[in-house]
């Protein structure tokens, strides 16, 4: 025989069940995170007594190398300038002078020590524009090089990002949150110009077969790719020079 | 029975919950660390970008100071053209072991991997070698300039990686721990003198 108070009880003690059970579940986690932030502090402990004055010496470091970091590279760009108009007097001398002239510049245009343009493209790669940014969703140094690998093997003849020429010693980085290119730091969007037959580097660039991972992320994590067919590309020239010391 | 059922199904509830914690606490820990990488005013951040400045503007001195003799010589040309034409003809030859026109020759390392890379692994290398101070470089024979390209078909199980540089520079480089080589490719690194690579034609 049913009676009616039977099934009240049961579904209290059902509650009370649920309810315990829940309440072990969550101290379960509460321990274990306790004890791993107890792990991770004994692992962490410093023993820096002044944590704070390392920081401040390094923010001042910082601060004073970022400073002749600018100086002497707007030393090594105004002696670059005065070199070439004293090379440009030298051509004008006599006939041995212009022809080691000539050849010097046409070794630097081969290197990238002066500027480059014609036909081209501009790809632009950049952070998602998202709300929730994630690594994938961010346009990282390794995505630039994997690119500018790709747009060698097409047959690019000059490359730059963001302005910076890609020449033989240049080393794309990434350096905390910026991205350094022969010496300079530069942040997203990333403008990789190059000069070369636009279709073929177009195709490449398009061809989801190569820069797999790339393309994942535009599809899944909205990173930005922009690409555009130019006539006319303009590189700059490298700016910096080359050390040349121990290659003989 | 029931009672027994009952407890062991709690204290593997517990267990349970102990382990998520543990995994969930990991979690956070890591999470906030790759934060603290990403933030630049960190002090770990800090000191990677001060490191980083201070080889920069180690380089721009040298840079600066080899101009102002280039400068110099070539200033000077109306009264000592010899000089300045010296300096151009110089110039062409760094141009030429730049563009690698030229066999060179010089101290360095030799890097050796025993294994397969992926693609990405190889540009990461190549990348690193440059930042590392390379002034030139062959993989397996071939010179690397500034337009060198890699695809599958470079993919090989021996790689041997030859480096004209400051050898003690170059080792410290690419063989400290956390570095390239401890990164990705596992490599041996070893000092070099009298390094010789062949120019790009030959």
């Amino acid at each position: 025989m049913y009676i009616k108070g039977e099934g009240r009880l049961a579904k209290k003690l059902n509650l009370i069940g649920t309810f315990s059970t829940l309440g072990i579940i969550v101290t379960g986690l509460m321990v274990g995170i306790l004890v791993t932030a107890q792990v991770r502090s004994g692992r962490l402990t410093s023993r820096a007594l002044n944590p704070l004055s390392s920081f401040a010496a390094l923010r001042d470091t910082r601060v004073s190398l970022s400073t002749e970091n600018e100086l002497l590279a707007n030393t090594v760009k105004s002696l670059s300038d005065e070199i070439n108009v004293s090379e440009k007097d030298l051509k004008l001398t006599e006939y041995s002078s212009r022809q080691k002239v000539e050849q010097s510049d046409q070794l630097k245009a081969s290197i990238g020590l002066m500027p480059a343009s014609g036909e081209g493209i501009i790809v632009t790669l950049a952070d998602s524009e998202g709300s929730s940014i994630t690594s994938n969703a961010i346009a990282h140094a390794a995505d630039m090089r994997d690119l500018v690998n790709l747009l060698w093997s097409n047959g690019a003849t000059a490359i730059a990002v963001n302005d910076q020429r890609i020449v033989a010693t240049t080393s794309i980085d990434c350096i905390v949150n910026t991205v350094m290119i022969n010496n300079t730091r530069t942040v997203p969007p990333f403008d990789i110009r190059a000069v070369g037959d636009r279709r073929r580097l177009l195709d490449a660039v398009n061809n989801e077969n190569f820069l797999p991972d790339i393309h994942n992320r535009i599809k899944n994590e909205g990173l930005g790719y922009k690409i555009s067919e130019l006539k006319r590309v303009d590189i700059p020239a490298y700016t910096s020079t080359f050390i040349v010391e121990h290659a003989k | 029975m029931n009672k027994a059922r009952a407890l062991s199904l709690t204290a593997i509830t517990i267990a349970f919950a102990v382990v998520i914690g543990v995994v969930v606490g990991h979690q956070i820990g890591i999470k906030k660390g790759i934060d603290q990488a990403l933030d630049p005013n960190t002090t770990e951040s800090m000191a990677l970008e001060v490191a980083q400045l201070i080889k920069d503007n180690q380089d721009l001195r040298k840079k600066r100071d080899a101009l102002i003799e280039k400068r110099d010589k070539l200033k000077n040309q109306s009264t000592d053209r010899r000089s300045a034409v010296g300096a151009v003809t110089s110039d062409i030859e760094e141009y030429r072991v730049i563009a690698g026109l030229s066999q060179v020759t010089g101290q360095g390392v030799e890097v050796i991997i025993t294994h397969e890379l992926a693609l990405t692994q190889l540009i990461d290398l190549v990348n690193a070698i440059r930042n590392s101070g390379a002034e030139a470089m062959a993989i397996n024979g071939r010179r690397i300039v500034a337009s060198s390209a890699f695809t599958d078909g470079d993919l090989k199980s021996y790689y041997k990686i030859e480096i004209i540089g400051d050898s003690r520079v170059l080792a410290d480089a690419l063989g400290r721990k956390g570095g390239i080589l401890d990164q990705i490719t596992n490599g041996k690194v070893e000092e070099k003198q009298g390094l010789v690579l062949a120019s790009v034609s030959s």
